[in-house]
């Protein structure tokens, strides 16, 4: 109901403008979307970006869970982590964009960025469960000779997973945005980022947004699979 | 061998909660710690389990191999009663737990995941754990904590039945629950034992 008042309301103003290079309607994106989802260019642009994002989080997500376990163990990993975590969540991605093109390829800048932006979240929140984990649990444990595996199962798991569930969720919204920015920057060729950026010189403003439709329909349909994938694991570690 | 207790002291900053206890826990028996709110009985415990450190004194003879139930029952919420028993002790098998969680009347509740239960159940769950354990010493702090009359008479039981010749050291404020459990009790008062 909310979603066909929202495209009533787009289609209203873009009859009201008049004007398509500033407001396409949304019926013109439907159907320039049905004839984008026609062409092999679109899969290979979808799958470009998504295999390139995806891995950046991946790496950011397993980076980031280290780190976190790091530092919780010794606090002076945490003080030297610092000023990494600091610097990363307070510089704009777009500097990171302009910095890293010097330093890597424009296929790889994606990966690099969505790594960037996903890691500072990831850590923050695994360290931030891991300090939340009941200290009376832990001497619990302690009383009853539990091995780490036993305290990584029974106590900490538990107490990371909503920090981690919602760290995942944040991160993955963000490194889409992030990684589709550094993807335009840096137009690496068939990337779904390129194909924005033409769609903006060109000012095919139904191309532009049929490609943006497109990568909030990927990005939401990866953060539910992923998502749930991630409570899988966790109901079946807790199951075990 | 027996515990013995030396000259402990320990304070909490100008409180002092212990001064210079003298006390010895017999071996094989049920000790009662009573006495007021407030007059030490859980920072004794902690000190006997090692979770806080005496400012002097000595504990003689303490055994290492600990189990407890604790004032809270400390228990893993989101896995099930049975997976709370079996991981306090590897080697039990399937038919024991079912057998000793049936015993205190949570035959329904073997597999019910702790947090769907009531706190009169999951009080039952954490003394089954303690119980299974493998231990030298059993520590109970306040373990009928939320039991009406009725199921402590079946935990009564229970205890009784499972702690024959172990080394049980229990805080209570009830006399009549020290009294069904045919133990030795010592009073605190003033940071000292004073029978």
């Amino acid at each position: 109901m909310a979603v066909a008042a929202a495209l009533l309301l787009w289609q209203l103003a873009s009859v009201i403008i008049g004007e398509e290079v500033l407001l396409v309607s949304p019926l013109k994106v439907l159907v320039r979307l049905s004839h984008l989802v026609f062409e092999k260019a679109f899969y290979s642009a979808v799958a470009f970006s998504f295999v390139r994002i995806t891995f950046g989080f991946v790496l950011a997500v397993i980076a980031g869970c280290v780190f976190a376990t790091a530092a919780y163990r010794w606090h002076t990993a945490e003080v030297f982590l610092w000023p990494y975590m600091s610097v990363i969540k307070a510089t704009p991605v777009a500097s990171f964009i302009i910095l890293c093109l010097i330093w890597l390829t424009s296929s790889s800048l994606p990966i690099f960025i969505a790594f960037l932006m996903a890691l500072p979240i990831i850590y923050t929140n695994v360290l931030a469960g891991f300090k939340s984990t009941d200290k009376k649990l832990l001497q619990m444990a302690d009383i009853f000779r539990f091995s780490f595996s036993k305290k990584l199962k029974y106590i900490y798991l538990p107490s990371l997973k909503p920090h981690f569930l919602s760290a995942c969720s944040v991160a993955l919204g963000l490194t889409w945005k992030a990684g589709i920015a550094a993807e335009i920057i840096g137009i690496p060729d068939g990337s779904m980022g390129e194909m924005l950026y033409n769609a903006k010189l060109y000012l095919a403003t139904a191309d532009l947004f049929s490609w943006t439709v497109t990568i909030v329909c990927v990005s939401i349909l990866f953060e539910k699979l992923f998502m749930k994938l991630i409570n899988a694991a966790f109901d079946r570690l807790e199951g075990l | 061998m027996d515990i013995v207790i030396k000259d402990l002291c320990k304070s909490y900053g100008e409180t002092a909660v212990l001064k210079q206890l003298n006390a010895v826990i017999e071996k094989g028996r049920i000790t009662c710690l009573m006495g007021q709110s407030g007059v030490g009985k859980t920072t004794l415990l902690n000190i006997l389990m090692g979770f806080e450190k005496a400012d002097s004194g000595a504990v003689e003879n303490l055994p290492q191999i600990k189990a407890a139930v604790f004032q809270e029952n400390r228990l893993c919420e989101s896995f099930t009663a049975f997976t709370n028993v079996k991981i306090a002790n590897d080697s039990l098998t399937d038919s024991t737990i079912t057998a000793h969680l049936c015993q205190v009347g949570l035959g329904e509740a073997v597999n019910q995941k702790v947090s769907t239960l009531s706190g009169g159940m999951k009080r039952r769950v954490a003394l089954v754990r303690a119980v299974l354990a493998e231990k030298e010493i059993l520590f109970l702090d306040e373990p009928f904590k939320g039991l009406d009359e009725d199921t402590k008479a079946v935990v009564t039981q229970y205890l009784l039945q499972h702690t024959k010749d172990t080394t049980v050291v229990m805080v209570t404020h009830d006399i009549n629950e020290s009294q069904s459990l045919g133990a030795k009790v010592l009073y605190l008062k003033d940071g000292q034992i004073t029978v």
